[in-house]
């Protein structure tokens, strides 16, 4: 008999809002400023039974078989040690992003102990003072070296994480020379997507398209001098860049409503059609997983694509790119997402045949 | 550290797998032949979806699109299926424990599922990682190490060269006469958790894949 329930690649869970750094670049729906909504998003997190009563509850209402431990910054949470446990318990892999500031040498060896198959950490420059520029805080750079060293020494997996912004951008080779130096096994190139508090930093992070293209020229190239893996998740609009003259690079689109989405549980047990989005589907402690994602609440998220993409061939697809910073900056599922509206005028017709 | 149960069988499941198809990655050989293939006996099917594996590479890297990609994803399931139906048809004529059957279909579900993982496109946050550094990779590593050195932490630089260094050294043994010894080693420390069931799925499935239970 076939297994009713749904199907997810991925659950992201955010197991606290707290967080010891101040990206410039942070995309976290719960910052004040993170949203153009009239109520704001709810924060707190659950005490010690919770998450695990929370992720028991979605597990057993799915087939999910890869959890992301997120924030926040996961290792602020005290018992995320038993959310491991559980999670290795059920044979669910495990990948926490972090920002290295609290993986010590013990701690590393603890986690992957525990059965934590993949680090995600950023690394958003080969330069010290842009990399704790872009973090806000002084050390950043240092402690997330130490922390690629401790798990590379212990015989785990990590890849950096290279948020593309108009600060960091010349520097990218510079990082993905790093990254390989410390054994990174991919390098995500992810462009500064506008929300939470990097929302107040639009104009000064978001880089242009042309910069976006010169940046992939490098990534593309240096993905064929070393045999490395870089991927760009998130969205970069084909009408804005041709991403087929990057061979070597793989690139994302939104996943959402299809059985590839991340759906995201914050601390209090709300669920979202992913984590760039305030939009919150309900609450995994009140109402089952499957009620949650059922097609007529997804459906607003899912069918939204701008009004300019309406003659696209690739509409389906590219979706317009990330609806969610569309949502987080200009109030609207339907808007242009900053990347795009930004750069729209010099968008190459892609229309259908 | 020690290796769980669960991740002893899945490196036996991916190890199987680059036996297989070196390091995971398509071959670009044609491969026409009907997902069953020629020999349908219990054994001759099992055999078939892990030389497959290849064909599920191949498919994954030509995703273009999310439909596609879910084809793919539905011809991994299947090829899951049909592995499972070949390991229920030996546990049912008796030729193989119902548990190592359940210990064969993980290792095997590992290994797709990797393979699939490396070679298929990302969408948001999901990472692609590659479980496997060649020896030429370190050396690279060496060099880059070397080159970022003067401005990092000379603790921090000498932790990393002390695990490259580790690794190189690993690879030169795997070529040597010693090869094996450190994982026997481990295995009799008891430093690698593996029930009997998960010792008997991995003979068996060297032994199917080598022709002698064939």
């Amino acid at each position: 008999m076939t297994d009713p329930r749904p199907r997810l690649q991925t659950l992201i869970f955010e197991v606290t809002q707290q967080c010891n750094h101040a990206c410039l670049h942070c995309y976290n729906v719960w910052h004040p400023d993170a949203q153009r909504q009239t109520v704001a998003y709810p924060c707190g997190e659950l005490d010690a039974a919770g998450p695990l009563a929370l992720l028991t509850k979605a597990l057993d209402e799915t087939r999910c078989r890869h959890v992301t431990l997120t924030g926040g910054e996961p290792l602020l949470r005290q018992d995320l040690p038993q959310t491991l446990d559980l999670l290795r318990e059920r044979d669910v892999m495990t990948t926490i992003i972090s920002n290295g500031r609290l993986l010590t040498e013990p701690t590393v060896v603890d986690l992957l102990d525990r059965g934590v198959g993949l680090f995600e950490l950023p690394l958003l420059s080969h330069r010290r003072e842009v990399h704790d520029r872009l973090s806000d805080s002084p050390g950043a750079f240092d402690a997330v070296l130490a922390a690629m060293a401790h798990i590379r020494y212990h015989r785990g997996q990590f890849v950096a994480v290279f948020v593309a912004t108009r600060l960091n951008l010349p520097d990218l080779y510079g990082a993905i020379k790093l990254a390989l130096a410390f054994g990174s096994r991919g390098l995500m190139l992810n462009r500064f997507n506008p929300g939470g508090r990097g929302r107040a930093r639009l104009a000064e992070l978001l880089p242009t398209a042309n910069q976006m293209r010169q940046a992939l020229t490098v990534a593309d190239a240096a993905a064929a001098e070393f045999n490395f893996s870089i991927s760009c998740s998130i969205p970069i609009q084909p009408c804005l860049v041709d991403t087929s003259a990057y061979p070597h690079l793989s690139f994302g689109f939104c996943a959402a409503g299809t059985d590839r989405a991340y759906y995201t549980l914050d601390p209090l047990g709300n669920l979202r059609p992913c984590n760039h989005t305030p939009t919150i589907l309900g609450n995994l402690l009140e109402e089952p997983f499957t009620d949650l994602i059922a097609p007529e609440r997804m459906a607003p998220f899912v069918e939204a694509v701008p009004r300019f993409c309406a003659p696209c061939a690739l509409r389906d697809t590219c979706q317009g790119g990330c609806k969610a910073a569309a949502q987080v900056c200009y109030g609207s599922l339907t808007a242009e997402e900053p990347f795009l509206h930004r750069n729209h005028t010099h968008a190459r017709p892609l229309l259908e045949s | 550290m020690t290796l769980t149960r669960r991740y002893f069988i899945r490196s036996v499941g991916i190890a199987v797998a680059s036996l297989v198809m070196a390091r995971c990655i398509p071959s670009g050989g044609k491969d026409d032949s009907p997902p069953g293939g020629k020999d349908d006996s219990p054994r001759g099917r099992l055999r078939h979806c892990w030389l497959r594996l290849d064909w599920l590479a191949q498919q994954a890297r030509e995703i273009s699109s999310p439909e596609n990609y879910e084809q793919v994803e539905q011809a991994r399931d299947e090829l899951f299926a049909e592995h499972r139906a070949a390991l229920d048809d030996l546990v049912a004529a008796g030729e193989l424990d119902a548990a190592v059957a359940d210990q064969m279909q993980v290792a095997f579900a590992e290994a797709a599922f990797h393979v699939w993982r490396s070679n298929a496109p990302i969408t948001c946050y999901e990472a692609l990682p590659v479980e496997y550094v060649a020896r030429d990779d370190l050396i690279q590593q060496a060099e880059l190490l070397r080159e970022a050195a003067s401005d990092l932490d000379p603790a921090v630089v000498e932790e990393v060269q002390a695990a490259i260094a580790r690794d190189i050294a690993f690879f030169e043994a795997a070529a040597g006469p010693e090869a094996g010894f450190e994982l026997i080693e481990q295995f009799e420390a008891g430093e690698i958790e593996a029930s009997p069931e998960a010792i008997e799925a991995a003979h068996f499935l060297v032994d199917l894949l080598l022709g002698e239970t064939a």
